[in-house]
């Protein structure tokens, strides 16, 4: 188990890097204003 | 080549299980706070938006008019518009295809031997008239009563988004001009007669008129300048967007992942904000003491109260009018006022509807002041013998989500107002009446 980690590590950390850092960029783009919405103006 | 084959498996493995551990620590996050993820509601709350989007509302018409193309099968398919009309203000293409066919079924012997049951209101109505179990709760109710004689029930759904007294009885009065005969007219109304009402009067338009939004488009006299032909394109393309990004949550099935359900909203703000943005710019240059008159209508009231009288005037005066039409044919009439979120005490709002479920300015001040009015002009039309029946209080005690927007209900809630609509249209005392 160890030398498999010592081994993949790379392939290990930087998926979730990769996958944190998506997540955090699309969260951080969101644009919160509170009048939007496509909803019926009915 | 195994090595490459053993790592690739790898990155896919931890790939799954970080997205595994995203989902189930923003499901703790979401319940720590109260709220919960339920995939029906985000997937409800997501075709209602592109509902939205692929129909003619706002400045921009790219709307088509069937409610049953609301499922993935049907997303993205070409779409239809709506049209002034010279009688409605504006008029759907689909529906103003059935005025003679129509007509022309009602001179039929199939239409004798069967009960026909025509549904008018704004989107709520067609939203319901559209919905399989809401028909076939109505029709079952009805086909139990033994004054149809076992008639088949058939259920024309003519109710229109964005439509509201005068319109819904000029409808009315136009559909029997052409020879329509039905057996029962249901008007389910109520929210646009006071927020969209409102919200005329709020871009400088009188409240009896149609909804600015809804035919503003179309109008031909329209002094559109460079400037709001760039709000214009600009609105178009963050619908587009929208709309692209909305069809993939729906087709790839991401509602079902609250994690997935989160990001994809993060996305989807931006052109959701991008849209608002540009319509707001568009609106305050036309309300700008520039809207045309054809669009404007009469000076609108001063203040609210008297804006709000003379609405609930209207809303009553159509149902009197519709009342008197059908009476003429011998047709029953029931009226129901619609429930609706923000009327305080309709209904205990969830957490997710008060995140979800926004409402403008103008919609809420529309519905706070005038439901209770709506209620009381309600108690002088059954004074007056019009069926009115008042179905504001139906969701009284429903906990938990059922809203998806700021007035319309997920499909358990059409049902539950059909089920209102059939108990009050089967109690009453002239169903089928003899001498028709």
């Amino acid at each position: 188990m160890k030398s498999f980690l010592a081994r993949n590590w790379p392939f290990i950390v930087i998926p979730i890097v990769i996958v944190l850092i998506f997540v955090a960029v699309i969260l951080f783009m969101e644009d919160g204003d509170p009048e939007a919405g496509f909803s019926y103006p009915l | 080549m195994k090595r490459l084959l053993s790592r690739a498996l790898v990155v896919v493995g931890v790939l799954a299980v970080t997205f595994a551990l995203l989902e189930v620590g923003y499901r703790i996050v979401l319940s720590a706070k109260g709220e919960s993820h339920s995939a029906t509601a985000r997937r409800a709350g997501y075709i209602g938006q592109l509902d939205w989007i692929v129909r003619p509302h706002g400045p921009i018409a790219m709307g088509s008019f069937e409610f049953e193309e609301a499922s993935e099968e049907d997303l993205g398919r070409p779409i239809e518009g709506a049209v002034l009309s010279p009688y409605l203000g504006v008029e759907r293409v689909a529906l103003m295809e059935t005025y003679v066919p129509g007509a022309r079924y009602f001179e039929t012997p199939e239409a004798d031997s069967t009960f026909d049951v025509v549904i008018v209101g704004g989107s709520v109505a067609a939203i319901l008239a559209a919905d399989e179990p809401a028909r076939a709760e109505i029709e079952s109710v009805l086909s139990e009563d033994p004054r149809l004689a076992g008639r088949p029930i058939r259920i024309h759904g003519q109710a229109r988004p964005g439509f509201k007294a005068p319109q819904t009885s000029i409808l009315c009065d136009l559909l029997f001009q052409l020879g329509w005969r039905p057996d029962l007219i249901v008007l389910l109304d109520g929210f646009n007669e006071v927020a969209l009402a409102n919200e005329n009067r709020r871009m400088g338009g009188h409240p009896l008129y149609p909804p600015i939004p809804t035919w503003a488009h179309l109008a031909p006299d329209i002094d559109t300048t460079s400037t709001d032909i760039d709000r214009l394109v600009e609105m178009e393309l963050a619908q587009r967007e929208a709309r692209r990004l909305l069809e993939r949550t729906v087709r790839w099935g991401l509602y079902r992942s609250a994690i997935a359900s989160r990001l994809m909203d993060a996305l989807i703000s931006r052109p959701t904000a991008r849209h608002s943005r540009a319509l707001r710019d568009l609106e305050l240059r036309r309300n700008d003491g520039s809207m045309p008159l054809a669009l404007r209508g009469p000076a609108a009231p001063d203040g609210l109260d008297e804006a709000l009288a003379g609405m609930i005037d209207t809303w009553r005066e159509s149902s009197i009018s519709l009342d008197a039409a059908c009476d003429a044919r011998g047709i029953p009439f029931l009226h129901v006022l619609q429930p609706t979120l923000y009327d305080p005490g309709a209904k205990p709002i969830s957490k997710n509807e008060k995140r979800r479920c926004l409402i403008s300015d103008e919609w809420r001040e529309g519905v706070v002041g005038g439901y209770p009015l709506l209620r009381e002009a309600g108690a002088e039309l059954v004074a007056r013998d019009v069926d009115f029946r008042d179905a504001s209080r139906i969701f009284a005690d429903w906990e938990g989500d059922l809203y998806y927007d700021s007035c319309h209900v997920a499909p358990a809630g059409s049902l539950e107002i059909a089920k209102f609509i059939a108990r009050e249209a089967r109690a009453l005392p002239h169903l089928a009446p003899a001498d028709r």
